[in-house]
C-alpha cells in the first residue's frame, strides 16, 4: 500500500512536471504581442513596456530557467497577468467553485449513469439494452450549449426562475439556509448539463463490465442461493465492475473540467472555466497557463483520491 | 530442391561420440526472465526457463527435445532462434556463432534456419492469404518474385500436401493439420538445413499427428533436414527421433540415442515419462511411475537435484548435492543427472 | 481543393469492405442486422452527399434553396413557415440555407482531425508496442501527462493563440485527441507482437517496419477504425463547441456552432436559430457514434446484438 502511494505519487509528479512544461511552452511561444492592447502607446514607451513585460516573465532567460522562475512564480504568488493581476489569487478565487461544480456533477453522473448501466446489462439485447444504448450517443452527441439554452428556455421561459449566476440579487441578506438552497438550485443545471456526457459513458462502462463479471462464477452462486436480481446485480456485479469505473474516472473529470468552459459562460458560474473564457477572449496567457496546469492538477489528485478510495471500499483489492 | 551440405568444419568439439557430425552445437544456453517488484520496479528474481543447456544437432538427422509442459523447450527454441535475447551460452550454426552476429548478419542466417510452431492457429496471421504467408520469406529475401515466385509458392504448397489453388484463401477455411501444412510450407520456403520444430503435433488428432510427422519425415530423407523436434512426451518421438534430450525444469536431465534411451533409461524422471506413454508391446511389462506433486516453481527451484520432491528413488543426498550429467553404463555417450542411478 | 465528404466518404465504405473481405465472412450481413446502426449509417450517407453536393454547388455560385450569406432585413427573424422552411435570423439570412452550408464545413473538420489523429495515434502507439522499453515508457508518459490536460481547453487556447481559422481548428484538434488511439494501438500492438504469427515472421528475418505494416497493424484495424468513426464524432462537437464561443469557424461562414452564438442573443424569441443548428450537431454525432458501435458489436461477437 504504501509503496503503491509512494509510486503513484512519483508518477503524478512526473505527469505534472510535462504538464506545466506543455503549459508554458504557451507562454514562451505563443506568436505576436504579448502585451494586453488598447490604448495607443508611442514607440518609446512601447519599447519600455516591451521590456519590462520581458523582466515580467523572464523572457530574457534561456527557456529552461525561465520554466523554473515561471513556475516559482506562480507558486508564490508572483506571476501576474497582462493586467497586472496576480494569477493565483485569481484561481483560488474560482477553484472552490468549480470543486463544487464538479462534485454535484459527479454525484449525478453516478446517481444516473448506474442505473442505466445496470439495466442495459440486466436485460441485455432486449428494448431496454437498446434504448439505453441509443440514449447514452443521444446524451453523448448533445452539445453541452445547446443543451446550456434549451434548460435556459424552458426554466427562464415557463417556469420563471432566475439560474444565472451562483445567487440571486437580493439574497445575501437572508438567512444562511435559504442562501445554501438557493446556491444549490444555481449549481443544478450547470451541473446536469456537465453530467450528461458522464452519464452516458459511465452507463455504457457499467453495462460492459457487468456483463463481463456476469458469467463468473460467483454471480452463479449468488443466483443459486436465492439472491433477487436486483440485489445480485447491485452487489455482487458493480462491487466487481469499480474497478474500470476507477480507471474511467480521471476521463470523467478532465471531460467535466474542459466542458465548464462552455458551461460556465452561459450560466455565468464563477468557476475556472469561465476564467478561461474571460482569459482566452483577452488573450491573457498568464491566466492560461495556470487554469491548463491547475486543471491537470485537479485531474491527477481525483485520480489519485478515486484509486485510495477503491481500495477503501473494497478491501480484497490489493493496490500494487 | 536439393541442399548443398556446406561442411564447414564445427567451432566446437564435439559433446560425444554420440553426435558425431553437429549442424548446431548448443553450449550452456541460459535464457532468465527478470521477475520485477516495487516502486522501482526491481528485480527480485528470476525465472530460469532455461538454465544451462548443451545438446548437439545431428546433420541430416533428427533430436528430440522432450519435457513437460512449462519446462522451458519453446523458450530454449525461440532463445536459440534470436527470438528471445539469452542469458549465456553460446550457439554455433554451422560453425558460425549466432548469439555474436549482428542483427543484418543474423538476419539473412535466418535463411538457413527455420521453425515449426507448436499453435496452428496463432501462427499464421488471419489477415494473410495463404499465397501470401508463404512467399513472404521468398520476397523479403529477394530470392524470387514475379511468375518465378507464384511457381514456387505452388510447388511448396504442392509439396505439403496442399492444393495450389488454395493461394487465395485465408487460413481460418483451413483444418487444423492444413494449416500445420501452411506453416511447414512457410518454413521450406528459403530451403534451410535445420528445422526447429516446436511440439509441431500437439495440438492435433492423434490421426492427423502421423501424416504430419510422415510428411517431416518424407521431407527429412529428399532434402537432407536436419531437425530439432521438441515434444512433452516421449511416445511421439520414439520412432522420429535419432537422439533424445529429457528436460526437466530448463536443463536436460538425460541424453541419449533414441533405442537406448528407450531401451535403458538412467534417470528416475525418464524412466517416470516412460511408464506413463502408452506402449504398443503388451509383453513389456512396466509398473505405472506417477511423478509425485507439483512442477516446482522455476523462480525457486529445490536444491540440490530439482527433481528430488517428486522423485520415486531419491535418497537424501540428493537434497543437498547438484547431481551433473555424467556418463552412465550402456551405450557410450549416454549421460544423465543422477546420483543414484548407475 | 478536396473535396472532403466524398473522399472520406468512401474511405469509411472501404475500410467496411476490408472488413467485409478480410474478417469473418459475413460483415455486412451481420452488420445489417443492426437495424440502428444501419440507419445511423445511411443517414450519414446521405448527409456525406448532401454535404458534398452543397460544397460543389456553393462554388459554383448555385445556391439551393438560398444564398447562405444573402441578406433580406425585411425577412428578419421570421419564423420557419414558407420559402424560408427552418426560418430566418438576425439580418434575414435562410436558416436551413445556412445549416445546409456549414455541413460540409463540420466533415471536413471532422475527418482532417481525425486523419491527422489516426497518424499520431498509429504511430506513436506502434512505436510504443512494438518496441517496448524505454520507447514505451516515455511515449506512454507523454500521453498520460496530456490526458490530464482537459483536451479542450488546451485546444481552445491553442487555438486562441495561433488564430481562430479552419485549419488551425483541424491541426489543434487533430494534434490534442491521438492520445486515446495511441493507448489503443499500443494495447493491441502488445497482444499482438506475443503472437506466433509474428514470432515467425522474425525468424523468417522480415524486418521490423514489414512486420509493424503487414502483420500488426492490419491485425488492429478493426479497433482502430471503430475508434476513428467515434473521433469524427468528438471532433465535429469539438469544432461545433469552438466555433460557439467564437473561436472556431468565423463568420460570415457559417457553422452549425457560430449559427447558435449569433442566435443567443434572440434566445427567447427566436428558438429556431438554436434548435435546428443544435439538431443539425444532434443528429450528425450520433449517427457516428451510432455506426461506431454497430462496427464495434459486429467485430467483437461476445457482447451479443444490442442495437
Ligand atoms: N516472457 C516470459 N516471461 C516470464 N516467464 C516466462 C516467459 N516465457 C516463458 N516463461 C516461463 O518460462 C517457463 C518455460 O516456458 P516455456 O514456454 O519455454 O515452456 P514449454 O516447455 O515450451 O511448455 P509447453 O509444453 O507448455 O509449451 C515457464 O515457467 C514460463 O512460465
Ligand atoms: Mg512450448
Amino acid at each position: 500500500m504504501i509503496t503503491y502511494l509512494v509510486r503513484r505519487l512519483a508518477i503524478s509528479i512526473i505527469l505534472l512536471a510535462i504538464v506545466s512544461l506543455l503549459s508554458f511552452a504557451i507562454i514562451r511561444f505563443a506568436p505576436g504581442s504579448k502585451t494586453a492592447g488598447g490604448e495607443e502607446m508611442s514607440p518609446k514607451k512601447l519599447a519600455a513596456a516591451e521590456e519590462a513585460r520581458r523582466a515580467k516573465y523572464h523572457l530574457n532567460d534561456p527557456w529552461y530557467s525561465q520554466y523554473f522562475l515561471v513556475m516559482k512564480d506562480l507558486f508564490s504568488n508572483k506571476l501576474v497577468d497582462y493586467n497586472d493581476r496576480p494569477v493565483h489569487e485569481q484561481i483560488v478565487d474560482r477553484l472552490p467553485w468549480t470543486m463544487l461544480l464538479n462534485a454535484v456533477s459527479l454525484v449525478l453522473v453516478f446517481g444516473m449513469g448506474i442505473p442505466l448501466g445496470v439495466a442495459g446489462a440486466r436485460f441485455r439485447g432486449g428494448w431496454r439494452d437498446t434504448s439505453s444504448a441509443v440514449g447514452a450517443f443521444f446524451l453523448l452527441s448533445l452539445p453541452g450549449f445547446f443543451v446550456s439554452y434549451m434548460l435556459c428556455i424552458l426554466l427562464v421561459k415557463y417556469i420563471y426562475v432566475p439560474i444565472l449566476g451562483v445567487g440571486t440579487f437580493g439574497m445575501q441578506f437572508s438567512s444562511w439556509w435559504q442562501q445554501a438552497l438557493d446556491t444549490g438550485w444555481h449549481l443544478f443545471a450547470p451541473a446536469l448539463v456537465l453530467a450528461l456526457p458522464g452519464v452516458a459513458v459511465q452507463s455504457r462502462y457499467v453495462r460492459a463490465s457487468l456483463i463481463e463479471s456476469l458469467s463468473e462464477d460467483y454471480i452463479r452462486t449468488a443466483r443459486a442461493k436465492g439472491l433477487s436480481e436486483s440485489v445480485v446485480y447491485y452487489k455482487h456485479a458493480l462491487r466487481n465492475s469499480l474497478r474500470p469505473m476507477v480507471t474511467f474516472f480521471g476521463f470523467l473529470l478532465a471531460g467535466m473540467i474542459a466542458g465548464s468552459v462552455i458551461v460556465e459562460t452561459i450560466f455565468s458560474y464563477p468557476g475556472m472555466g469561465r476564467l478561461a473564457y474571460e482569459a482566452l477572449s483577452k488573450r491573457n496567457l498568464p491566466v492560461l497557463v495556470a487554469i491548463n496546469f491547475y486543471s491537470a492538477v485537479l485531474v491527477v489528485m481525483g485520480n489519485l483520491l478515486a484509486d485510495m478510495l477503491y481500495s477503501v471500499v473494497d478491501p480484497r483489492v490489493r493496490l500494487e | 530442391m536439393t541442399t548443398a551440405t556446406t561442411h564447414t568444419p564445427p567451432m566446437l568439439t564435439p559433446m560425444s561420440t554420440l553426435v558425431t557430425d553437429p549442424i548446431m552445437q548448443v553450449r550452456n544456453l541460459k535464457t532468465y526472465f527478470p521477475v520485477r517488484k516495487g516502486i522501482l520496479r526491481r528485480t527480485v528474481g528470476h525465472v530460469k526457463a532455461v538454465d544451462g543447456i548443451s545438446f548437439d544437432v545431428p546433420r541430416g538427422k533428427t533430436i528430440g527435445l522432450v519435457g513437460e509442459s512449462g519446462c522451458g523447450k519453446t523458450t530454449a527454441a525461440r532463445t536459440i532462434l534470436r527470438l528471445i535475447p539469452p542469458t549465456a551460452g553460446q550457439v554455433c550454426f554451422q560453425g558460425i556463432d549466432l548469439f555474436r552476429l549482428p542483427n543484418s548478419q543474423m538476419r539473412r542466417m535466418r535463411r538457413h534456419l527455420q521453425v515449426i510452431f507448436q499453435d496452428p492457429v496463432g501462427s499464421l496471421n488471419p489477415r494473410m492469404t495463404v499465397g501470401s504467408i508463404v512467399s513472404e520469406p521468398l520476397k523479403v529475401h529477394g530470392v524470387a518474385r514475379g511468375a518465378e515466385l507464384a511457381e514456387r509458392v505452388a510447388r511448396l504448397l504442392r509439396r505439403v500436401g496442399l492444393s495450389p489453388d488454395h493461394v487465395n484463401r485465408y487460413p481460418h477455411e483451413f483444418s487444423g493439420g492444413q494449416r500445420q501444412r501452411i506453416g511447414i510450407a512457410r518454413a521450406l520456403a528459403l530451403e534451410p538445413e535445420l528445422i526447429i520444430c516446436d511440439e509441431p503435433v500437439s495440438a492435433l488428432d492423434v490421426s492427423i499427428q502421423s501424416q504430419i510427422l510422415n510428411l517431416l519425415d518424407d521431407l527429412q530423407e529428399e532434402l537432407g533436414l536436419s531437425y530439432a523436434f521438441i515434444a512433452h512426451n516421449l511416445a511421439v518421438v520414439e520412432h522420429f527421433c535419432d537422439v533424445v534430450a529429457v528436460m526437466y525444469l530448463g536443463k536436460i536431465v538425460e541424453l541419449a540415442s533414441a533405442p537406448e534411451l528407450y531401451g535403458n533409461p538412467k534417470h528416475p524422471y525418464t524412466i517416470a515419462l516412460l511408464s506413463a506413454a502408452p506402449r504398443p508391446e503388451p509383453n513389456r511389462k512396466r509398473a505405472r511411475i506417477i511423478p509425485g506433486g507439483e512442477v516446482p516453481s522455476p523462480i525457486s527451484p529445490p536444491s540440490g537435484c530439482p527433481y528430488h520432491p517428486r522423485c520415486h528413488m531419491a535418497k537424501p543426498e540428493c537434497k543437498t548435492v547438484v547431481p551433473t550429467l555424467d556418463p552412465k553404463q550402456g551405450e557410450p555417450g549416454h549421460v544423465a543427472a543422477c546420483i543414484v542411478t548407475t | 481543393m478536396v473535396e472532403p465528404a466524398k473522399t472520406f466518404g468512401s474511405s469509411l465504405a472501404e475500410g467496411l469492405d476490408v472488413q467485409t473481405t478480410r474478417m469473418r465472412p459475413g460483415f455486412v450481413v451481420r452488420f445489417r442486422r443492426r437495424r440502428v446502426a444501419l440507419l445511423a449509417f445511411w443517414f450519414l450517407m446521405v448527409l456525406f452527399f448532401v454535404a458534398v453536393a452543397t460544397f460543389i454547388t456553393s462554388r459554383l455560385g448555385i445556391h439551393i434553396p438560398f444564398d447562405p450569406d444573402a441578406q433580406n432585413m425585411s425577412q428578419r427573424l421570421s419564423p420557419p413557415g414558407w420559402p424560408h422552411v427552418l426560418g430566418t435570423d438576425q439580418f434575414g439570412r435562410d436558416v436551413f440555407a445556412r445549416i445546409l452550408n456549414a455541413s460540409y464545413i463540420s466533415m471536413f473538420v471532422g475527418f482532417l482531425a481525425v486523419a491527422i489523429e489516426l497518424a499520431l495515434g498509429v504511430l506513436v502507439g506502434a512505436a510504443a508496442g512494438y518496441f517496448g522499453g524505454w520507447i514505451d515508457n516515455v511515449l506512454m508518459r507523454l500521453v498520460d501527462a496530456l490526458l490530464c490536460i482537459p483536451s479542450f481547453l488546451l485546444i481552445l487556447t491553442l487555438v486562441a493563440i495561433v488564430s481562430p481559422s479552419i485549419w488551425v481548428i483541424i491541426a489543434a484538434i487533430g494534434v490534442l485527441s491521438w492520445m486515446e488511439l495511441a493507448r489503443l494501438v499500443r494495447a493491441e500492438f502488445l497482444t499482438l507482437r506475443e503472437m506466433d504469427y509474428v514470432a515467425a515472421a522474425r525468424a523468417l528475418g522480415v524486418p521490423a517496419w514489414r512486420i509493424i505494416l503487414s502483420h500488426l497493424l492490419p491485425n488492429s484495424l478493426a479497433p482502430v477504425l471503430v475508434s476513428a468513426v467515434l473521433g469524427v464524432a468528438g471532433a465535429i462537437l469539438t469544432e461545433a463547441g469552438l466555433s460557439f464561443l467564437g473561436f472556431g469557424v468565423q463568420p460570415p461562414q457559417a457553422s452549425w456552432g457560430n449559427i447558435i452564438t449569433d442566435g443567443k442573443t434572440y434566445l427567447l424569441d427566436a428558438w429556431w436559430l438554436i434548435i435546428w443548428p443544435g439538431v443539425a450537431i444532434l443528429l450528425t454525432t450520433m449517427a457516428f457514434y451510432l455506426t461506431g458501435e454497430g462496427i464495434r458489436e459486429v467485430l467483437d461477437p461476445k457482447e451479443g446484438k444490442r442495437i
